[in-house]
């Protein structure tokens, strides 16, 4: 052999333009760490990311997908728009091209007339493409067995309330007169999908052909007619349509869309959302979390071999190439295996849910298989690659130095993870609320987390000389790696603040969705109840055994001035939902209903009824969201037109009301009746079980002028919604409390290296074995319990934001939480990281010692 | 061919800075044996990877063969080491995850060099490890795991060897014979050997001797 090169004849040469790895040594390396094991954490961690949220994105998509589906039924359709006017012709021209459904409904009020009576009735001529979603049952008989029909009543034919045929005293086959045509009665008509939507002041629906209008001569200019245009199609359908038509909407037209069709579905949908995606950001942290962890010990397990290739000539730039390469392989095979693996994880939760699902869940949308990927691929690149690219700067040097080992910048990697982290929420999200609340809730957590957890590790040492030996060598160890120690505080109690805080709310939820229907909620209301009447129905209702919630008095009028004002001119520039120009269902009475709270003044203490011929000063209490919209305050004078005369009263106090609990509930209380309590009405709610439903036949019979509203099927839909939401968020939950424990492994497993060199040296000192798996317990149930103190006040501090902001639910302290969370994280901890640590006792010393 | 001007390397410590080099000046020609002799914590280590261009000193200067490779980024360090420098070093350094001529090959093929396959199998035949081509390093004896860094060192004929404790990982008879085929290859190859050891016998077998003590380097004449 002889000597090939030499450099005794000229200057070194020092180009460096040429990169020198070539894929195949990368691929070769990249392989032995496949085989040696050390791309396991690292790729478990990006797989378990990338699999956990599309699985959950899958999960939640259909869930989403399905409940707006079920949801849609209330509406009979995706979105309508209802108005006072026919819509314009180029909106159903653009519905077309957009490849939307269409339905026409037109609404008006109209005597009906049979031979033996009259009833003014609210007439609803639907278009033969109604109901667009959901279907309407009818009976051959009054209240008799309902099925189910996709269609409404073909031209010539009329379906009628049950309650109109005592009323009209009919039957099924005669005939009843609208205006100016004439209807066989061929149904009694038992629900229509869209009937749950107003409660009050509708009067017995007949539902008849929209070909028939004409023949009534009942839509004539100045008739006072309600336009709905059902649309059917997908979300992006109907949210271009929503855009497109936005501008073009004016006065006389208003967008509603599955959400606010009802307030129950509307309440539990959007809590259910802000649930579901509080879960996903809080999943996409704990992959966070993960990955950052073991690219962190992947970059430390590499830092001999990246200086070791730099004594052999590899310049960092080919260092990071190599490991560029490298990660764009892991990330391929991970986004890949990680995406089939949600997929079929969310199957396999689907299968697991078996019966539990009551109807086949709609398809995902296509964003749910594309999240997974994205995910993975910024997760990859945000949190591993600045721990492996921070290789680059490794010192050559340290080849010749023994522990020279650091080579990651804390600082920098945090901040990049921080902010990819609020960038995957927000994407995830698309809450920028939810995601500042989460990120400073974990910004203040690790922050203050790590200064306390250095205080408390550091108060261990004055504990210590109390204990035994074993105590005191555990908790030693616990301070001699106190910087390492509260690195691993920080992400224990992180993780576990992410688990309570999902707990906490999940239990919270769905407390709050049982407190809101319970078993017995009313689920008919009776209505339109004469002064006279009203004890007789007491008494009825009473004798059937069937417990009546109050009767309330109630008239119809409309707000017209506050102070003076016009409501027209003081709701021309407002964004409020409320429609503050329709008539109100105002009443009067001593107490406000449970689920009502004063939030500004005071109720009057004075019974209603002692006012009543009195000249004292009439009051009234205002609902908050509608007081809000009109800037209304306390003592402000409101005018009201009820039947044709004004009435002003002093608005004493302001209440909020929780409309979704399905409990008769009005924008107005007065202290006294209005107008002496003339032409007033009354109304009630009562829960009839099932078995009972013949009893509104004999009411029927004997009030025939009483309304009478079943909401039975409507309450049984939205509890159907919120049992499905419920078990959705028990079931994602569970995936991510185990998506956590693997959190917890991988975390004990990232730092197990320093442990298992110290307790390799123990043993070759002569420590048996019994002593330093003692030793390690005490350590990490030490560090668990620290962990689990500080993950309970991370908790209190995020929760009282998402539930006073997110939530809208009221805060609440997690009392036994205090208790209970530390001994969880305790246990957790110290089993998985005595189980981890099997490793350190198990194997012989030697081995150990050439293995780190 | 390596030349050391008034090298100095400084350390911040908690009261103060801490002297590793002191002055250091030092000439090797082309084809010098030269021996580093000194107590642990001497410098000897650190002079070893100033002289490598693996650090750089705090103060002086470093030139291979008129090239100041002080003065250069570690771009072109490395690209100095890649083509003119090898390494043995008292843990062997040897990749774990690669097998024996797996590593070997590893300097040849980050130069690029088509024929990485046959010299890295050349040289394990003239190392004694033929038969061990596909053996991790794990399961090598440490005798033979330096062997392959031998190997691996001589494999990419790079000019100038720099070998930090070769035998000091090794017993006595496998260290012997590991600094036997350290010095009949170098002699094979004419190459410079820069050798920092404990040991005064392996030092004895240099051409030029040198001793560090508290970061002060001194000749030992013969």
């Amino acid at each position: 052999m002889s000597q090939s090169s030499g450099i005794s004849n000229g200057n070194l040469s020092t180009h460096t333009t040429k990169s020198n790895f070539r894929l195949p040594l990368t691929q070769r390396l990249l392989w032995r760490d496949w085989k040696s094991g050390e791309l396991n954490i690292l790729l478990c961690s990006l797989l378990l990311a990338i699999a956990t949220v599309t699985c959950i994105s899958l999960f939640t998509s259909r869930i989403h997908n399905s409940i707006y589906e079920e949801a849609s039924h209330f509406l009979a359709a995706d979105a309508k728009v209802t108005g006072s006017l026919p819509v314009h012709e180029d909106w159903t021209a653009q519905a077309k091209l957009m490849g939307l459904q269409t339905a026409n409904i037109i609404r008006f009020r109209a005597m009906s007339f049979s031979e033996k009576g009259m009833v003014l009735t609210q007439v609803k001529a639907v278009s033969k493409e109604y109901p667009l979603k959901g279907q309407l049952s009818i009976a051959d008989t009054p209240y008799g067995l309902g099925h189910k029909t996709g269609t409404g009543p073909k031209p010539g034919e009329a379906w009628i309330a049950a309650r109109l045929f005592n009323a009209l005293t009919i039957t099924v086959g005669d005939s009843i007169t609208i205006g100016e045509a004439d209807f066989t009665v061929s149904a009694s008509l038992e629900k229509e999908p869209d009937s749950g939507q107003s409660l009050f002041g509708i009067a017995p629906r007949v539902l008849i052909s929209i070909d028939d209008i004409p023949a009534t001569q009942a839509v004539q200019a100045g008739s006072r007619i309600d336009y709905d245009w059902l649309l059917g199609g997908n979300a992006k359908q109907i949210n271009d349509m929503e855009v497109w038509l936005s501008t073009r909407l004016g006065e006389h037209f208003r967008w509603n869309g599955v959400k606010g069709g009802n307030r129950s579905i509307d309440s539990a949908l959007t809590r259910a959302e802000q649930f579901l995606l509080l879960t996903g950001c809080l999943s996409v942290i704990l992959s966070g979390v993960a990955i950052a962890l073991a690219a962190r010990r992947y970059a430390k397990r590499h830092h001999s071999q990246v200086a070791l290739l730099k004594t052999l000539g590899s310049s960092p730039k080919d260092i990071t190439r190599l490991y560029s390469t490298s990660l764009l392989f892991i990330g391929l095979i991970s986004i890949i295996l990680g995406a089939a693996l949600g997929w079929l994880l969310h199957w396999g939760i689907i299968a697991a849910l078996g019966n539990l699902i009551p109807t086949a869940l709609a398809a995902p949308s296509w964003s749910a298989y594309s999240t997974g990927a994205i995910t993975g691929f910024v997760s990859l690149w945000a949190f591993a690659a600045p721990p492996i690219f921070s290789l680059r700067s490794v010192s050559p040097a340290s080849v010749l130095r023994a522990g020279d080992s650091e080579a990651n910048s804390l600082g920098i990697s945090g901040i990049i993870g921080a902010v990819a982290i609020l960038g995957l929420m927000f994407f995830y999200s698309r809450d920028i609320n939810l995601s500042l609340i989460v990120m400073a809730g974990a910004a203040v957590c690790v922050l203050g987390v790590g200064l306390l957890s250095s205080l408390l590790i550091m108060a261990t040492k004055p504990l210590s000389r109390y204990l035994s030996y074993t105590w005191r060598l555990g908790l030693a160890s616990l301070k001699r790696h106190q910087r390492f120690n509260t690195l691993q505080v920080v992400i224990f109690s992180l993780l576990f603040m992410l688990l309570f805080i999902l707990l906490t709310v999940r239990t919270s939820l769905l407390t709050q969705w049982q407190n809101q229907l319970p078993k017995d909620a009313p689920n008919h209301f009776a209505f339109n109840i004469f002064p006279d009447e009203a004890d007789e129905i007491k008494a009825f209702l009473k004798q059937q055994n069937v417990p009546a919630q109050p009767f309330y008095p109630m008239t119809r009028g409309r707000l017209v001035e506050v102070n003076g004002e016009s409501v027209n001119d003081l709701t021309k520039d407002s964004k409020s939902n409320v429609n503050y120009k329709r008539e109100l269902n105002l009443t009067w009475s001593d107490s406000f209903g449970r689920d009502n709270t004063i939030i500004e003044g005071k109720w009057w203490d004075k019974p209603a009824s002692e006012h009543l011929g009195e000249n004292s000063p009439l009051l009234v209490s205002a609902e908050s969201a509608y007081a809000k919209g009109l800037g209304m305050v306390i003592g402000d004078i409101l005018t009201f037109s009820v039947a044709g005369q004004k009435v002003e009263a002093q608005v004493s106090s302001i209440r909020s009301v929780k409309w979704d609990s399905m409990n008769p509930n009005f924008y107005m209380i007065f202290n006294q009746g209005l107008l002496g309590g003339i032409s007033a009405n009354w109304v009630t709610s009562f829960h009839l079980p099932p078995e009972k439903k013949s009893t509104l036949n004999e009411l029927s019979r004997a009030h025939p002028t009483v309304s009478i509203i079943e909401i039975d099927q409507t309450i049984a839909q939205v509890q159907s919604i919120i049992q499905k939401v419920s078990m959705a968020i028990e079931f994602i939950l569970a995936l991510v409390l185990s998506s956590g424990v693997l959190v917890l492994i991988t975390s004990i497993q990232a730092t197990l290296d320093l442990r298992v060199q110290e307790g390799a040296i123990y043993r070759t000192l002569g420590a048996p074995k019994s002593l330093i798996r003692l030793t390690l317990l005490i350590e990490f149930v030490t560090l668990g319990f620290l962990s689990g103190i500080l993950a309970v006040a991370g908790t209190e501090l995020c929760m009282y934001f998402l539930q006073t902001r997110v939530f809208n639910l009221e805060y609440a302290s997690q009392g036994l939480l205090w208790i209970v969370g530390p001994i969880i994280s305790a246990t957790l901890i110290g089993l998985t990281g005595w189980l981890s640590a099997r490793k350190v006792v198990n194997t012989p010393p030697l081995t150990l010692l050439r293995s780190v | 061919m390596i030349k050391a001007l008034d090298l100095h390397q400084q350390v911040p410590i908690s009261d103060g800075e801490l002297h590793i080099l002191k002055n250091i000046n030092l000439s090797i020609k082309p084809g010098e044996s030269v021996a580093i002799v000194g107590t642990s914590g001497s410098g000897k280590s650190t002079l070893l990877g100033m002289l490598a261009g693996l650090d750089i000193p705090s103060q002086g200067k470093v030139y291979l063969s008129d090239t100041e490779i002080t003065e250069l980024d570690e771009e072109s360090r490395a690209a100095v080491r890649s083509q003119h420098v090898s390494f043995v070093f008292q843990n062997f350094q040897l990749l774990g995850s690669l097998t024996a001529l797996e590593n070997v090959m590893l300097p040849l093929e980050l130069k690029g060099d088509a024929d990485a396959d046959r010299l890295a199998r050349q040289y394990l035949q003239r190392v004694g490890l033929a038969e061990r081509l596909s053996h991790y390093p794990a399961q090598l004896s440490g005798g033979e795991q330096q062997r392959v860094a031998l190997a691996r060192a001589f494999a990419c004929h790079a000019p100038i060897i720099f070998a930090d404790e070769p035998t000091g990982n090794l017993d006595t008879e496998t260290g012997d014979k590991v600094a036997d085929l350290l010095f009949d290859m170098n002699k094979e190859m004419n190459t410079t050997l820069v050798l920092v050891t404990h040991s005064p016998a392996l030092a004895a077998r240099c051409e030029r001797r040198f001793e560090m003590q508290s970061g002060e380097l001194t000749e030992q004449l013969a």
